[in-house]
């Protein structure tokens, strides 16, 4: 039955492959009211090369007792800015991969962090042990954020043949194959695996 | 707040418009023009804008004398000032908005009632008296009730209700504000009855109905609290906030507080006796005491640490599971077996830590009576509706304290671990280890009752979701349940976290209110890591196939015996769910 699914999607991948655009792979990823809740971070695995870090730092607000965003998907090499946008003081830790702690400051302040590893990091505040979010570094530049209904769009993906995986803080997913010609847009359906 | 000072801005430029421009000219508004020498004026002036700027006075008790220490404070405002050995503050009134207005000017001190006066601009020197807290507690006094069912019957204008009504719906919702109308623990308290002598089994209502055991502590059965014989449903207003001091010991609840149980004056208007840790509430209804005693852990050990004490001559090792305990006065050399013992385990966590540590000196209040997301939006003062305007003080977040008492919510056991998944492949073997860290508790995990376990669980399994056969490693231990019920884990590849008690017999996992010993103890130290190893058979022919490795830990209340003995369904939480590809392929 597994089998049959990913068979299934593979050759939708591949017979999906239109001549519009270039390369660009696009699709939706089932999860129903969990994908609304939290998000998840699909892209392609295994992908080499010197790549370009974004001119600009991505942010991970405080505000209202919430980490902003909830999942945040970023380049390894990428610097974080961490902002406390919230009244009261909030720390920033993470127990994961490389660890780091970078303490705890007021309203209005922010402080960096450069991601170095692959890696989930769970991201905590030891002021209050209920706010919790994820930032998701990758080796790759070829990743996107499911929206609230699952869907997603890696562009600017080299022709050739890839291997799509995505990370959910509580689903899993199959892994796909995906071939992306020179020119055009590759349709994916993510399924989730296993109960 | 801004609308109070808006007002008194607007008076002070209408009425007061004449002692500025004359200050301008270096006159003081107490003294004609005229009077005025022309070599005094500049120097008049900058003295008389100094001035303005410049809080200063004294605080004394009713007869004159210096109170030292006492702290002095624009209500609502961080900052505060400590009086001198003569009682003597100054503060310079940097804020613009401060320097026109009246300022109102709070003092307080532990075992004072809080006072204040009035400032203005032409008079910045002021005097703060403070009355003694009456040193005496009535047992008959009449505890307020604020529970939002039985206060239907009982709600009067001296209910705390009525102005902290956030608060009171906070606590109502609470298990704090349920103690009493807990039906588990009341089934737990009838099953403790049938198995020891009625006086060990009536120190239960001193932690859960303290209003009626305060009457007669250790001696109040828990049942009639229940029934009728205490109007309350929890831990109420009107108790907590009569506590003067905890003795930090062993004992339950009500034996071990000292409360301020007084009515001071006379009829529906008397000021209501209210310990805090406020400084500057002032005010007509509530004679509020500051006492920095409830922004501490020592006043949650009141419920939160106790212990039974073993029969006369009998003892146990408790350095043999707890390697620090003959540094802890509270192991009493082992004459006592542990019940709540999560005070304790903060304090040898504070006490590990170095004095620059992020978290030193970090309260149980700093987490469970702190926002959380579910609360949003802040609310500025902690009383409500036409209240604020007439008595209410503008405080920021960061100084008040919710009183939702949350602990064990899925939400912060999820934020309070983290798991660490690895593994290794080869010849036909799928190696893994877990590592479970507490990052976030302040206390052991689990904490609390010592029925509240935790149970690890390792699988792996192949792309299709096929099993892979478990060969060896740590397995979850027989108090995990047998039972072949979906939450009866013993046997399975994983661990169980618990505080495991024993009795005389050897029997293992008895009531704590049994056990002669605990033989122990593997729940999780704050910032401490449990390792832990599985490994897994790889079918034949398989080595190169991807597998999936998931590591799930879960809270649970009870164990599952005590469960079925009791006919409770099973209570568990996820705390949290780990799954990682074989070889480096996952994230």
């Amino acid at each position: 039955m597994m089998l049959k699914k990913i068979i299934c999607s593979s050759l939708l991948l591949m017979l999906a492959a239109a001549s519009a655009q270039a390369g660009i792979i696009r699709g939706k990823a089932e999860g129903g009211k969990l994908l609304k809740k939290s998000p998840a971070v699909v892209y392609l695995a295994d992908v080499k090369g010197d790549f370009i870090q974004p001119a600009q730092n991505p942010t991970m607000d405080q505000r209202n007792m919430t980490f902003i965003p909830h999942v945040l998907a970023v380049q390894t090499g990428t610097t974080v800015d961490f902002l406390n946008n919230d009244e009261v003081r909030h720390n920033v830790f993470s127990p994961s991969k490389e660890k780091y702690n970078l303490g705890t400051w007021p309203r209005g302040e922010v402080k960096p962090y450069t991601y170095t590893e692959q890696g989930v990091y769970n991201q905590l505040c030891n002021v209050h042990p209920e706010m919790e979010a994820f930032v998701v570094a990758l080796d790759t530049p070829y990743f996107a954020t499911t929206d609230a209904d699952g869907n997603f769009e890696i562009s600017g993906v080299p022709e050739g043949e890839y291997t799509v995986k995505v990370w959910h803080e509580k689903l899993k997913f199959i892994k796909q194959t995906a071939v992306v010609p020179e020119n055009g847009i590759v349709e994916a359906s993510l399924q989730k695996r296993g109960r | 707040m801004l609308r109070k000072i808006s007002l008194t801005v607007a008076l002070i430029v209408l009425v007061g418009g004449f002692f500025v421009l004359n200050s301008e000219n270096g006159y003081s508004a107490k003294r004609p023009v005229g009077e005025q020498s022309q070599a005094q004026t500049p120097r008049k002036a900058s003295s008389v804008a100094a001035q303005r700027n410049i809080l200063s006075g004294m605080v004394t008790d009713p007869q004159g004398f210096a109170i030292a220490g006492a702290r002095v404070r624009i209500p609502g405002l961080d900052d505060f000032l400590l009086t001198d050995e003569l009682g003597m503050f100054q503060r310079l009134l940097v804020e613009p908005w401060l320097q026109h207005v009246e300022v109102f000017v709070t003092a307080g001190k532990e075992g004072w009632l809080n006072g204040g006066a009035r400032s203005n601009p032409l008079q910045r020197n002021i005097r703060i008296i403070l009355q003694k807290v009456p040193d005496f507690d009535d047992p008959l006094y009449q505890t307020m009730i604020t529970s939002p069912i039985s206060s239907r019957i009982q709600r009067s204008q001296r209910d705390c209700a009525n102005c902290h009504t956030t608060h009171m719906w906070e606590w109502g919702a609470s298990k704090m504000g349920k103690t009493v109308r807990n039906e588990r623990v009341l089934a737990s308290y009838k099953k403790l009855q049938k198995t020891i002598s009625t006086r060990q089994a009536n120190t239960c209502a001193d932690c859960h109905a303290p209003i009626a055991a305060q009457k007669a502590p250790g001696q109040t059965d828990l049942a009639w609290a229940f029934s009728g014989g205490n109007l309350s449903n929890g831990i109420e207003c009107d108790f907590c906030h009569k506590i003067r001091d905890v003795q930090v010991d062993n004992r339950s609840g009500v034996q071990k507080i000292e409360s301020n149980r007084i009515t001071l004056g006379r009829g529906m208007m008397s000021p209501i006796l209210v310990s805090g840790p406020y400084d500057d509430t002032v005010n007509m209804v509530m004679a509020a005491s500051y006492n920095p005693l409830y922004s501490k852990s020592e006043f949650c050990s009141a419920c939160h640490q106790n212990a039974v004490s073993l029969p006369e001559n009998s003892s146990w090792d408790p350095n043999s599971i707890y390697p620090e305990a003959d540094q802890y006065p509270l192991y009493e050399d082992g004459q006592v077996v542990p019940d709540q013992w999560t005070y304790q385990e903060w304090l040898e966590w504070q006490n590990s830590l170095p004095e620059n540590a992020e978290n030193k000196g970090q309260q149980c209040q700093d987490c469970h009576m702190n926002w959380t997301k579910n609360m949003m939006p802040y609310y500025r003062y902690v009383v409500s509706g036409n209240v604020r305007r007439s008595m209410g003080t503008e405080r920021s977040p960061k100084s008040i304290y919710p009183h939702k008492f949350e602990g064990a919510t899925p939400s912060r056991l999820t934020g309070s671990v983290n798991l660490q998944v690895q593994s290794m492949q080869e010849e036909g073997t799928l190696s893994v280890q877990v590592g479970v860290t507490n990052v976030n508790a302040g206390h052991r995990l689990p904490t609390g009752e010592h029925s509240r376990n935790m149970i690890l669980l390792v699988s792996a399994e192949d792309e299709d979701g096929s099993p892979l056969d478990f060969q060896d490693g740590s397995v979850v231990p027989a108090w995990g349940g047998f039972g072949g019920g979906k939450t009866d884990y013993a046997g399975l590849a994983g661990k169980g976290f618990a505080r495991i008690t024993v009795d005389g017999n050897g029997t293992i996992n008895v009531p704590v209110w049994q056990a002669a010993a605990i033989q122990s103890d593997n729940r999780i130290k704050p910032a401490q890591t449990d390792l832990s190893e599985y490994k897994f058979k790889v079918p034949e022919g398989r080595d190169e196939e991807i597998f999936f490795i998931t590591a799930t830990l879960i809270y649970r209340k009870s164990f599952p015996e005590n469960d079925a003995d009791m006919g409770w369904e099973p209570e568990e939480i996820i705390m949290k769910e780990k799954t990682i590809e074989s070889g480096d392929g996952g994230l």
